[in-house]
């Protein structure tokens, strides 16, 4: 087992960020399934927050349009029972829209640990992909920062080669990807250790 | 006596009508209530995946929304 603070620089190796935060540094209750009992996961990305912003706008704006429906008496050719089911329908769709989103958003996460990387993805209701390589497998880095959401919030994409048939590793949108790449250099050159 | 039948017979067309609608609209209820169900599946599937903290209010969550999907569903069948 690799000693993870076998570095001089321990005072910068405080965990940081909330269950909630899109970069989580050494998170505390952070644990994945098939976890190996001696492996330590150092990183949990989620995309930036910002990125949330489409499906927070649609929901935001579909919850305004019964109102609208109702300044245009748009409903009134149903009967009343009918008018308020379609109100209750449509906020249901509102909040079907908005709970995916947050669920999506929470739990596609990025993981490092100090033995290897694990890309979790949620793609459908019910379907999910699970990817990992060994740090020792990891070829190249590198990151992109582009836009001016990325640019202005600092966040961009990490791109991970990994050695002979492995898939490459995409963190899509993780915050400050130039420490994220930072770190994984780090446990590359250290073989596990920070 | 006509005038009585034609009337009578529009009026059951429009309650065969609106039933046919209220069917639609119970499907639709009833959509989201299975949505609600795979939602529950779904974060445990989840947070079985990734454990970071918040698990149990998730799941809380999860099945609070379901609950309510299931009073929406029972209401509309009555109310409709």
């Amino acid at each position: 087992m690799p000693e993870l603070y076998s570095s001089d620089n321990q005072t910068q190796l405080k965990p940081t960020g909330s269950p909630l935060s899109a970069f989580c540094f050494l998170p505390t209750h952070a644990k994945f399934e098939n976890q190996d009992p001696d492996e330590k996961v150092i990183l949990l990305l989620r995309r930036h927050p910002v990125t949330n912003l489409p499906w927070i706008a649609l929901g935001l704006l579909l919850a305004l349009v019964p109102s609208i429906a109702g300044m245009l008496d748009v409903l009134s050719i149903l009967p009343a029972r009918f008018q308020f089911a379609t109100v209750i329908l449509w906020y249901l769709l509102t909040l079907a829209i908005v709970i995916q989103g947050a669920l999506t958003w929470f739990f596609n996460v990025n993981i490092v640990t100090n033995r290897r990387i694990i890309d979790v993805n949620f793609y459908t209701l019910i379907y999910r992909e699970i990817s990992d390589a060994k740090i020792n497998n990891i070829q190249e880095i590198t990151y992109k920062v582009g836009g001016f959401l990325g640019t202005f919030l600092h966040f961009g994409d990490v791109v991970i080669q990994t050695a002979g048939a492995l898939p490459n590793f995409n963190f899509e949108k993780v915050p400050n990807p130039a420490r994220v790449t930072d770190i994984l250099h780090d446990l590359q050159k250290n073989g596990g250790n920070l | 006596m006509e005038e009585t039948y034609n009337e009578v017979a529009t009026m059951s067309a429009d309650s065969s009508i609106w039933f046919v609608v209220k069917i639609f609209y119970l499907i639709a209820f009833f959509v989201y209530f299975v949505f609600a169900a795979i939602t529950v599946k779904q974060t445990y599937l989840m947070t079985q995946t990734l454990e970071i903290g918040l698990e149990s209010l998730i799941r809380t969550f999860a099945w609070a929304h379901l609950m309510f999907a299931i009073a929406v569903f029972i209401i509309a069948l009555v109310s409709l």
